[in-house]
């Protein structure tokens, strides 16, 4: 009886997601293997490994060091903020309320988030103009437009992807296993990295890969505030799809982009030798997150 | 205080605006096996946390061995716990649990295992270090915990409801375990409970707390047989109350009170009384004997009344009868059963039955204005 | 006893989280509280110097390409949740409900559109249309939309179905429902918190998404993050102050709403 419909109920999501996600996703891989149309831009249907050897030239090489360098530096300052943050709110009497505060700014309009610190740090910013004010500086300090704007902006936006599975994770964490720890003779600090830390092993996995991913397929964030030196390979993704034309170029970057980030991901759950705790813990808070984003 | 190992003094704590302990006093000696008994909201835990460092007391003082404790941090007091939950650290092993404090002191390896083995062998895991948490039963469970309060060497072990968790036949096979460890290891505990059973089966010494307050300090003895509040005796085991008037101080140690529906009764005297005093009566179910017919020849130490089983409860072992005495006033009595079908004639229920008791059993719990 | 304890008081935290979830507040709402304040400023500079309205003026009667804007990207998420919405609700139910071949495949392979890098998927989408011949514009923003929003409502529907009970269909089959019945009766229900989530959370992720909509938009097809996006471009506004206090305030009374609303409606 429960086998009749089922295949059709899932049927508009197959085709739905096969034409707009896995075809699409495949001609990029196909096209990364063709000829670049030299005047116009597209592809002539020929193959060819250009695409890939043109990879291997050292703007590319910088830039996407480059890429690494923004996505872990940003990573890790999420992560060492987002593990004291969210332990304090799941300890809370408040802890409800407290995570209501930590989703506004996650709601609030991306763009509007880097424009705040535009307003901030730009040239005619209010930093800029306080610093003025008091005659510290004769003209502004060029805040913006480096790489460290683009990684202050990237912890900024996605500070909370790392406390919100870290918060879930923690607040199942029974907490008398620190009591125990410290009756057992282990300092505040041992107690926290031998009892608090293993044990919330997987939420800190999923807090990884959540800030991880998205800081290292970074595109607004350079373009809007960065500069040459901090162009990210989603910026020249960009600019060879949209302004070089060279699209067998712009996908073999995006088949780097995309493999790179998954090498990246599974290595660190090897690493950390929990892949399928990890997982299930990511499924766990980000269906957690997004019920938590939806209730609100 | 000579001979105490652990002293309180007068201490206090209070969350917001409730007061958890009022100012609670108690000297612990060394190597006592010593309850902390009461229901639930009691303090009792409150108690044990101070002890163990986990809560600051509002005031008072807590000292072990003459010194004070409350400004020593929980993981520097020569105390050990064992949780309610056992709180085993469910990413390592039963062995590594077990050596968790040693790692911390950075003890050689070779000294560690040999330790955590003689440890887990006084437990009776020796084959089980391999094991995560979450392989191991309850009762399992709390040997390791056991075994890792006890591996530190601490001068007390403070147990938390130690036994909650587990079910009604396991409970009596690890309290009698306890009480073993305790006699081999000779180190103080100090037990935390709700259930009078397992506080007065192993302990040598039970404060009863109520209301963040104790109530009454003794051996399970004292505390069963005489106890000094109608709190106290209510809370543990079953009990019977009444409340008449004093009639007549027979001698020093008799006394006699009538009750409505009952008459006179002769009581046990241990407190300064008068005449036309209201008091309230305590006397045991067990204590009490039942039966269809008067026996001949009963001293005049005994007690004896008349009236009508209004309910039988039989259990196997015992019998529970409750015997109305009239519209307001019922006894409970137990009898056990030693030869059911040998016993004198059987009682049913709307019997008309006598029951006496030794004026020894029952004595006053509560001295209240005329 | 535990309870007592834990609401009592007790002081479970040191001083060091407290700092450190003191210092993320204010640096997540630092900046927007700059903004709101600014947005009152009477100066287009971004230093004080009078308070006046000019700029919310400026925002709700001198901006018509904001509000068409705004428009186009109210439209676009209402259409791309709704049928996000009704593809992820199906699938949830059938890929919970029944087994069959491909089931866990199907599972697992939904959800990775949620995990590659947003710029890939844009990319994608851009060559794939413009292979297929079909013009930029609002229905291939629609499309875009409506493909990344379907895993999350997968996931959010699927999350409520688990909570489900089984025995309460098997319950329905015994009392003699038919299977649409048990469907529309019993699942449909229950799965409709989850349902309403999905929505939601389809409807927020379709408003704020510009790296895809940056792809996969054309001439005329203007949202209101590409909106925003073209003013940042030429630096700060005062009339993007305003903006972004309309914007904050709509979130968190939507936020609020819609946290009320789902509790009203179904509570536990």
């Amino acid at each position: 009886m429960r086998k009749k419909y089922g295949p059709l109920y899932v049927t508009p999501l197959t085709v739905w997601l096969a034409a707009f996600f896995v075809i699409p996703i495949s001609i990029i891989v196909y096209y990364s293997f063709l000829t670049k149309r030299p005047a116009t831009g597209g592809v002539i249907h020929q193959f060819s490994l250009e695409a890939y050897t043109a990879l291997i030239n050292p703007l590319i090489f910088r830039i996407a060091l480059n890429t690494f360098w923004v996505a872990c530096v940003s990573t890790v300052i999420m992560i060492a903020l987002a593990i004291p943050t969210a332990y304090y709110m799941a300890r809370s009497k408040y802890k409800n309320f407290f995570l209501l505060l930590v989703i506004i700014p996650f709601l609030t309009n991306f763009l509007i988030r880097i424009y705040a610190w535009m307003a901030i740090l730009g040239n005619n910013g209010i930093l800029n103009n306080a610093l003025a004010s008091i005659g510290l500086i004769d003209s502004h300090i060029q805040f913006l437009y480096n790489v460290n704007a683009v990684i202050l902006l990237t912890v900024y936006t996605y500070l909370p992807f790392a406390i919100l599975p870290l918060y879930s994770t923690i607040e199942k964490f029974d907490f008398s296993l620190l009591e125990a720890a410290r009756d057992l003779g282990a300092t505040k600090l041992t107690a926290m990295l031998r009892i608090l830390f293993p044990n919330i092993r997987a939420g800190i996995t999923t807090a990884v890969l959540f800030t991880f991913i998205p800081a290292f397929g970074n595109y607004a964030i350079p373009q809007i505030i960065g500069d040459a030196g901090s162009y990210m390979l989603g910026n020249v993704i960009a600019r060879e799809l949209t302004v070089t034309r060279n699209w067998p170029l712009a996908s073999s970057l995006s088949v780097v982009l995309t493999t790179l980030t998954t090498l990246g991901v599974l290595l660190f759950m090897r690493f950390n030798r929990s892949a399928t705790e990890g997982a299930a813990a990511m499924a766990a808070a980000a269906k957690r997150r997004q019920g938590m984003r939806a209730a609100i | 205080m000579k001979g105490s190992l652990v002293t309180i003094k007068n201490v206090e704590k209070s969350f917001g605006g409730f007061r958890a302990l009022k100012g609670v006093s108690l000297e612990i000696k060394k190597g006592e096996f010593y309850s902390l008994l009461g229901p639930s909201g009691c303090g009792k835990t409150t108690l044990l946390r101070i002890i163990a460092g986990f809560e600051e007391p509002s005031a008072g003082a807590v000292l072990l061995d003459g010194r004070d404790m409350v400004p020593i941090p929980a993981n520097r007091r020569p105390v050990n716990t064992i949780f309610q939950t056992y709180a085993l650290f469910p990413h390592l092993t039963v062995f590594e649990n077990v050596a968790f404090p040693l790692r911390l002191k950075k003890l050689p390896n070779a000294t560690v295992k040999d330790k955590v083995q003689q440890f887990l062998e006084l437990v009776k895991l020796p084959n089980e270090g391999k094991k995560l948490p979450a392989q191991l039963s309850g009762g399992q469970k709390q040997r390791v915990a056991i075994a890792r309060a006890l591996i530190n060497e601490p001068s007390v072990l403070l147990l938390d409801e130690p036994l909650s968790a587990l079910d009604a036949k396991l409970r009596q096979h690890m309290l009698i375990e306890l009480d073993t460890i305790h006699d081999k290891i000779g180190i103080t505990f100090i037990y935390v409970t709700h259930d009078q059973q397992e506080a007065l089966s192993v302990s040598d010494r039970v404060a009863v707390m109520n209301e963040g307050e104790i109530v009454q300090i003794g051996t399970p003895f004292e505390i069963y047989e005489s106890p000094t509040s109608p709190f106290v005796a209510h809370f543990i085991g079953e009990t019977n109350y009444i409340i008449g008037a004093v009639t007549r101080l027979i001698d020093e140690v008799r006394v006699e009170i009538e009750f409505p529906e009952i008459g006179a009764v002769v009581a046990y005297r241990d407190k300064p009384l008068s005449v036309g005093d209201s008091v309230k009566m305590t006397i045991r179910p067990e204590k009490i004997r039942i039966s269809t017919e008067l026996p001949e020849g009963l001293s005049e130490k005994f007690n004896v009344l008349s009236g009508n089983v209004d309910e039988v409860i039989y259990s196997g072992f015992q019998s529970k009868f409750f015997v109305r005495m009239g519209e307001r006033t019922m006894f409970r009595v137990f009898k056990q059963h030693v030869r059911y079908f040998m016993d004198e004639k059987a009682i049913n229920w709307k019997d008309q039955v006598y029951i006496w008791w030794h004026y020894n059993d029952s004595f006053i719990v509560e001295v209240g204005e005329t | 006893m535990k309870l007592d304890l834990k609401n009592t008081g007790n002081k479970p935290t040191g001083k060091f989280s407290l700092g450190m979830f003191t210092l993320v507040i204010c640096f997540l709402y630092m900046p927007l509280m700059i903004l709101i304040v600014y947005s009152f400023n009477e100066s287009r500079m971004m230093s004080w110097s009078g308070f006046s309205l000019r700029w919310y003026n400026s925002l709700f009667f001198e901006s018509k390409n904001l509000w068409r804007s705004f428009g186009n990207s109210a439209l676009i998420a209402v259409t791309s949740a709704t049928i996000s919405t009704i593809i992820g609700t199906l699938g949830a139910i059938g890929l919970y409900w029944y087994k069959f071949r491909f089931n866990k495949t199907i599972k697992v392979a939904a959800f990775v559109p949620m995990l590659i890098p947003e710029i890939i998927m844009g990319v994608s989408l851009l060559i794939f249309f413009a292979g297929i011949k079909l013009r930029l514009s609002l229905f291939t923003i629609f499309l875009a939309h409506t493909t990344f929003n379907i895993p999350f409502v997968l996931m959010v529907v699927m999350a409520r179905l688990e909570e489900f009970d089984f025995s309460i269909v098997e319950a329905a089959y015994d009392l003699g429902a038919a299977e649409l019945q048990t469907l529309t009766k019993v699942i449909l229900p229950f799965a409709m918190p989850g349902i309403i989530s999905g929505f939601l959370i389809a409807v927020t992720l379709s408003l704020e998404d510009f790296v895809i909509t940056f792809f996969v938009s054309g001439p005329g097809s203007s949202t209101l993050p590409l909106h925003i996006f073209s003013m940042i471009r030429f630096g700060v506004s005062p009339v993007i102050n305003a903006l972004s206090v309309v914007m904050i305030a709509g979130t968190v009374v939507l936020a609020v709403l819609s946290r009320n609303v789902i509790k009203y409606m179904f509570q536990k």
